[in-house]
């Protein structure tokens, strides 16, 4: 009996459902692999992120795996901005400062370009509140312009997206032979996982072009870090990290607390025009599409060595 | 009330008239100039807070406090929430070299600079052996020419706008000239000293590059508020101020192959303009003899690729030296009637 190169489906079409699909055709091109999804850009959760490179809110996963992850990412991601296209894909390099209210070691910092602390001088000229403070070089994703770049991959490979929903993953493999679950929040329902849990983000997007760098800080009370991120034709402003919350309302309270954290940074802030949207993270995507690939790598050759 | 007439509204006459409103508010103050905002050459400078001691022309010991001056009122101003209208911002980035160099003389005085491991040069672009990160700001004068204005008009500045052939036209007006017509002092002073650098440089629209950088010191990418500015050429001697498709095509291949993604960053506009070198920068008082009398002029001018760095500096030391002179004459006037 002739093998059969598996089919595969691949559910989600955010930035880990995008980047899986594309790993898995560049992997395996004798291979079918259809996008089903019922939302795509502009209107996944990636879309609302703010589309800065940093671990972050990884809940107990294993250093390990995010600094291989992360570390795979973010050096593809400086490869695309070395690109002619890196302004159609949507990538750019950034620097900026991560201030804190106590010093910092994080796992991070072997990973982005030129990490250093702040000098005395710095932190009293920038940001006298905090304690310590960090710069770096980073990479930012314009994530509205990624993921059709994404999609526009997948398709010239010949990869096809059907628009639709799914409440049983079960009913899917009865046409799949491998399906790929990368539904976020949603598999709360459809895996029945109430491990996974929505951290509520809320951000606003300001015309501001005359801020080149990221500002972030930490401080001691127990809300969310507020940041300052400089995007392709915004800058976004966050942010919030809202256990357990479900609301995808934009928040006037927390509007107004990200707006004040954030004036604290760079007081000419104010003079800006305004309009908002809600979020979460991009920084493991392509490394963790590298474990998709190794997994299904090993789930074919289980099914091989069954037939 | 003492009168005084400062020469040219680039950069350096509206640094050196706010600062003399701010030290003499009562003085009379008149700005003469042909040449305002777009149509002076400090509006193509891309505004860059960096200087490099090899290529400057000032005496060391002045140029310090003038770069400490000048950085600590950008650094207020970049703080506040003028920054944008007042059109300075931070910047950040990198200075590329094929040979090892000796440190920017300008990170003593900004944010700071950091030599670049081996590493991190294989990691950008190009094959650069040498290397610093720079932590500066840019200066725009398209929005902080503006900016000083207003507030020079708002505490009574006046401002005519006429081309001076000769000082005799102005002479019996004042009490104190203040010279800041950059190359123009070479008919109006008959300074021979004098010699153009002319440059050339590219405003693309790329929002997406955050990140300075210069290579070789002569091509420069710099991420403005509203553009890019790419560049540049240092031709000295050069004036003719037409504009050479070669000079524009050899920059922007310069600047992509750093950043390549510029190659599809729309052109908005292409620039060519002198820069006023001098041997040494000229800031200093001279007496000349008009209608059997004796005039102080204050001289601010010929700071070639500084101009816009070291302004403010240059502006607070010829208040100063107006000042001392408008006192020095006051006193005179004293002694004389005794």
């Amino acid at each position: 009996m002739a093998a059969r190169e598996p089919s595969i489906c691949v559910l989600g079409a955010g930035v880990i459902g995008l980047s899986s699909a594309v790993r898995i055709q560049d992997e395996f091109p004798r291979c079918d692999v259809t996008l089903l999804a019922d939302r795509f850009s502009p209107d996944t959760t990636s879309d609302g992120s703010g589309g800065f490179w940093l671990p972050h809110l990884v809940g107990g996963t294993n250093q390990d795996s995010i600094s291989k992850w992360s570390a795979s990412t973010l050096d593809y991601m400086i490869s695309l901005t070395k690109s002619p296209l890196a302004n159609q894909i949507g990538v750019h390099l950034v620097s900026g400062y991560s201030f804190f209210s106590e010093p910092q070691c994080p796992e991070w910092r072997k990973l982005v370009l030129g990490y250093r602390e702040v000098t005395d001088k710095e932190l009293k000229l920038l940001l006298p509140n905090a304690k310590f403070g960090v710069f770096y070089t980073t990479v930012m994703i314009n994530v509205k312009a990624y993921l059709p770049w994404l999609i526009s991959r997948f398709k010239q490979k010949n990869g096809k997206v059907i628009q639709s929903r799914v409440d049983k993953i079960e009913d899917l493999l009865q046409k799949y032979d491998i399906v790929v679950n990368c539904t976020g929040i949603g598999a709360n329902k459809l895996a029945n996982d109430s491990d996974v849990i929505p951290i509520r983000g809320q951000v606003t997007r300001v015309k501001a072009p005359w801020i080149k760098h990221f500002m972030t800080y930490e401080g001691s009370d127990e809300h969310c870090e507020k940041y300052i991120l400089p995007g392709t034709d915004t800058v976004v402003l966050g942010g919030t990290g809202q256990r357990g919350d479900w609301n995808t309302q934009i928040d006037d309270r927390d509007q107004l607390m990200i707006w004040d954290g954030c004036l604290e940074m760079i007081p000419s802030l104010k003079v800006v025009h305004n309009y908002g949207h809600g979020g979460a993270g991009v920084t493991l995507h392509w490394g963790c599409a590298g474990q998709v690939v190794e997994e299904i790598r090993a789930a074919i050759k289980s099914t091989v060595s069954r037939l | 009330m003492a009168r005084i007439c400062v020469l040219g509204a680039g950069v350096a006459g509206l640094s050196s008239a706010v600062n003399i409103q701010s030290i003499l508010p009562e003085a009379d103050i008149t700005i003469i100039a042909d040449q305002f905002n777009t149509e002076s050459t400090s509006d193509g400078a891309a505004g860059n807070f960096g200087i490099l001691l090899g290529r400057t022309n000032a005496d060391i010991c002045r140029l310090r406090c003038w770069t400490r001056d000048s950085f600590e009122w950008y650094h207020k101003i970049c703080t506040s929430e003028d920054a944008n209208i007042a059109g300075i911002h931070r910047t950040h980035g990198y200075q590329l070299w094929r040979t090892e160099q000796p440190p920017p003389f300008h990170g003593s005085f900004d944010y700071g600079y950091r030599i670049l491991s081996k590493s991190e040069l294989l990691k950008l672009p190009g094959n650069y052996k040498y290397g610093w990160e720079l932590n500066t700001l840019m200066v725009e004068c398209r929005r902080y020419l503006p900016w000083l204005m207003k507030r020079f008009k708002e505490k009574g500045g006046k401002v005519i706008r006429k081309q001076l052939k000769n000082i005799v036209e102005i002479s019996g007006s004042y009490d104190v000239l203040v010279n800041c017509t950059g190359l123009g002092s070479r008919k109006l002073f008959d300074d021979k000293e004098l010699v153009p650098i002319r440059g050339h440089t590219i405003r693309v629209k790329a929002p997406w590059i955050k990140t300075l950088f210069i290579a070789d010191s002569d091509t420069y990418i710099y991420p403005g508020q509203d553009n890019v500015v790419l560049g540049g050429t240092r031709q000295r001697g050069e004036e003719k101020l037409d504009k050479d498709q070669r000079y524009y095509d050899d920059i922007m291949a310069r600047c992509c192959s750093l950043v390549p993604s510029l190659k599809n960053a729309e052109v908005e506009k292409t620039w060519v303009g002198l820069r006023p070198w001098r041997p040494c920068v000229r800031l200093e008082v001279e007496m000349i003899s008009v209608d059997g009398g004796r005039l102080p002029v204050v001289h601010n001018y010929g700071h070639g690729s500084d101009g816009v760095c070291i302004s403010w500096g240059c502006g607070v030391d010829a208040a100063n030296l107006v000042k001392q002179q408008l006192t020095e004459t006051g006193s005179q006037r004293l002694v004389s009637k005794l």
